[in-house]
């Protein structure tokens, strides 16, 4: 090969050599840049999620506040180790107020119920007891209804035997309870998270709060008594003599469901007596009553001595309906007498003559009127009927009242300054005055014209007439 | 043949690169210049640009770590408080009243529509509460009970009321009515009755607190 071709080949190699290493360089200096790109866009959208994350932190904290405070409220729900010591004490206590014998008492299987939850243990109890229908319910409404989380999951009640009807004042069934609690033990969660302003924000959450715990709270039933009700453990059949021959079933229901009949209609009587517009009217409707009342207290006193009523619903009907009735009736009609006040009667008429007076501006003898009857209004507002009309009075008294100290007021008017575009001015008393300031105690000026000066007195608006002439 | 060259120096023809060569050098010098710039273009350029945005996009993300990790944190304690409020509710909402089921009981038995319609009284009562599922009961009210009255017509005529009363919010209907006629006790009133089982069978908490 020639000088002249090597250095060709030579030169052609040296330059493709030389080409190939920056390509190589630019090739890896691209990867690089690739790279770096593929970075910013991963940073990117790494920025944006954590940046919507921080959006929502507001809302998270004011859930964990949220979420604190009814966790303090489920501590308070929750029974812990010292209050389930307590839980045999409270169940002997419920024991005491319904009157139910414990005969005993014993734990009961633990820890049912919320596998996996550490944090809530259950703890249960098996309760035996006697007591009847309503101190059973009364028992358990004081369990169900107790400060802490209590759950009855088991009943068992054997009724008393016929037997005992006769030894025992009320005969008592046999009941076992197997009750549970929770004791709430938070194990998890470790230490909070500190949050700032917290009792800042925690006031500004506190309906939310209340709203949330109110929900967690389980709500009693409100149980209220036995009113009147048989106990259904009970055999309501009664025994007859073999010699006795009381009225048939049918003819005792028809006796009882008369007496109930006149029974409301009295109740009504009462109710019209009691609305009645006039007092002559009132005095009449109530001498009925009174007749009516006699009446029927004379019938039930012969239906209970001749024994006419045997039919289990009969005499219930006749007790509860009739004789409870009766009972109701004259109790109503002898507070009317005494201890009831004016009727509603007597204050519409006092309402109507304090009315008239004060159109005429007899302020005065308003106020007398309502002296006279004022006494017995204390008694009379308890009753919702009457309580309108006595408000209405007593409206009309401070009227009356606030209009006599008015005119007591000395207010001497001796001149008015109106300007256009100026507040105006009266010289009252010796003294400028304009609207919306003091005069005296209680007494603003409300406004001055011309003719006139209102004045804001205790709640009412009173005027004076001028009557000098305007200085301009 | 030999070809020699005997004029002196000065009168020699000047030695010069051949055209092609000298094509080919600046050849290879503009492409591996070209390649040098291009390099140069993107090292300092565009390489030096995109370094910078990374850094800086990696300062915001820096800046915003604590903040994540805070978040992140509260998600944490959050999600311990609603285990802990959802178990709670699960404990409560199974929880069913008997005080209120037992008075509801009381006053069907007693009101028996207008007291005239039947008599009833029980010869016990057991209730039981389970978890229930898997075709398993999820509770029960059973008892045996008596109507003072010569016909089954009123023993269908209790069950009805059962029905209709707020006790079905929790109960099953009751079964259809069975029961058997006791003979006549001459010394009680009223003399003839019937006996039958009460059995009432509790929904599933989903159904009693959906109604």
């Amino acid at each position: 090969m020639s000088s002249e071709k090597k250095r060709w080949v030579v030169t052609i190699a040296l330059t493709l050599l030389c080409a190939a290493g920056l390509g190589t360089l630019i090739y890896y200096q691209e990867e690089a840049i690739q790279e770096k790109r593929v970075g910013i866009e991963q940073l990117k959208n790494q920025i944006a999620q954590d940046r919507a994350l921080i959006k929502q932190t507001p809302d998270l904290v004011k859930s964990v506040i949220v979420q604190r405070e009814t966790d303090a409220e489920i501590q308070k729900i929750l029974s812990d180790e010292e209050d389930v010591n307590n839980f045999v004490d409270a169940l002997y206590d419920f024991s005491t107020e319904t009157d139910v014998i414990i005969s005993n008492l014993d734990k009961g299987r633990q820890n049912r119920g919320v596998q996996g939850v550490q944090d809530f243990q259950r703890v249960a109890y098996n309760l035996t007891f006697k007591g009847d229908a309503f101190q059973l319910l009364a028992f358990l409404n004081k369990v169900e209804s107790y400060q802490r989380f209590m759950s009855v999951t088991s009943i068992d009640l054997t009724a008393a035997p016929r037997s005992d009807y006769e030894n025992a004042d009320v005969p008592l069934h046999s009941v076992k309870l197997e009750l549970e609690t929770y004791v709430y033990n938070p194990k998890q969660g470790g230490e909070a998270v500190q949050i700032d302003q917290y009792d800042r924000k925690r006031e500004l959450l506190i309906s939310e709060i209340s709203q949330r715990t109110s929900e967690l709270r389980v709500k009693p039933y409100e149980y209220r008594g036995q009113r009147s009700r048989r106990d259904p453990w009970i055999d309501p059949r009664v025994k007859i003599d073999p010699g006795a021959s009381p009225p048939t079933i049918a003819e005792q229901i028809e006796l009882v469901h008369a007496l109930i009949e006149r029974v409301d209609a009295a109740k009504l009587l009462l109710e019209e007596a009691q609305a009645a517009d006039t007092i002559i009217l009132e005095m009449k409707l109530r001498s009925s009553l009174e007749d009516e009342i006699a009446a029927l207290d004379a019938e039930v006193k012969r239906i209970q001595a001749e024994g006419r009523l045997v039919y289990v619903l009969a005499v219930k009907r006749f007790e509860s309906e009739v004789v409870g009735g009766v009972k109701w009736l004259t109790e109503e009609a002898d507070r009317a007498e005494a201890g009831q006040g004016p009727s509603l009667a007597i204050l519409r008429q006092a309402e109507k003559s304090m009315t008239e007076f004060i159109e005429h501006q007899d302020y005065e003898l308003a106020v007398d009127v309502f002296n006279t009857i004022e006494p017995g209004l204390l008694l009379a507002e308890v009753d919702e009927r009457k309580l309108p009309a006595v408000q209405a009075l007593r409206e009309l008294h401070t009227l009356a009242d606030t209009v006599i100290s008015f005119e007591a007021i000395t207010i001497n008017i001796t001149g008015l300054a109106i300007y256009k575009d100026a507040r105006p001015v009266a010289l009252i008393n010796g003294r400028p005055v304009a609207e919306g300031e003091l005069l005296g105690e209680e007494l603003i000026v409300r406004n001055i014209s011309t003719n006139r000066i209102e004045f804001a007195y205790r709640g009412v608006v009173l005027a004076r007439l001028v009557e000098i002439d305007p200085l301009n | 043949m030999i070809l020699i060259n005997l004029l002196p120096d000065e009168y020699r023809q000047k030695e010069r690169t051949p055209l092609k060569y000298f094509g080919l050098i600046a050849a290879s010098v503009a492409v591996n210049a070209s390649l040098v710039a291009f390099w140069a273009w993107t090292a300092f350029g565009i390489a030096a640009e995109v370094s910078g945005e990374l850094a800086v996009l990696e300062d915001n993300r820096d800046g915003l770590i604590p903040q994540v990790e805070y978040h992140q944190a509260l998600e944490k304690e959050s999600a311990v408080f609603a285990a802990r409020e959802k178990t709670l509710g699960e404990i409560t909402g199974n929880r069913v009243s008997w005080t209120e089921q037992v008075d509801q009981l009381v006053d069907l038995i007693n009101d028996g529509g207008d007291q005239e319609k039947y008599l009833i009284w029980l010869d016990n009562m057991r209730i039981s509460q389970t978890q229930g599922g898997r075709g398993q009961k999820f509770g029960s009210l059973t008892s045996g009970a008596h109507s003072g009255t010569a016909s089954l017509v009123n023993v269908t005529s209790f069950l009805r009321d059962i029905e209709q009363s707020p006790m079905a919010r929790l109960f099953e209907d009751p079964a259809p009515p069975t029961g058997s006629r006791q003979e006549q006790a001459e010394d009680l009133q009223p003399a003839e009755i019937w006996n039958f089982p009460l059995s009432l069978d509790l929904k599933s908490p989903e159904e009693r607190t959906q109604q």
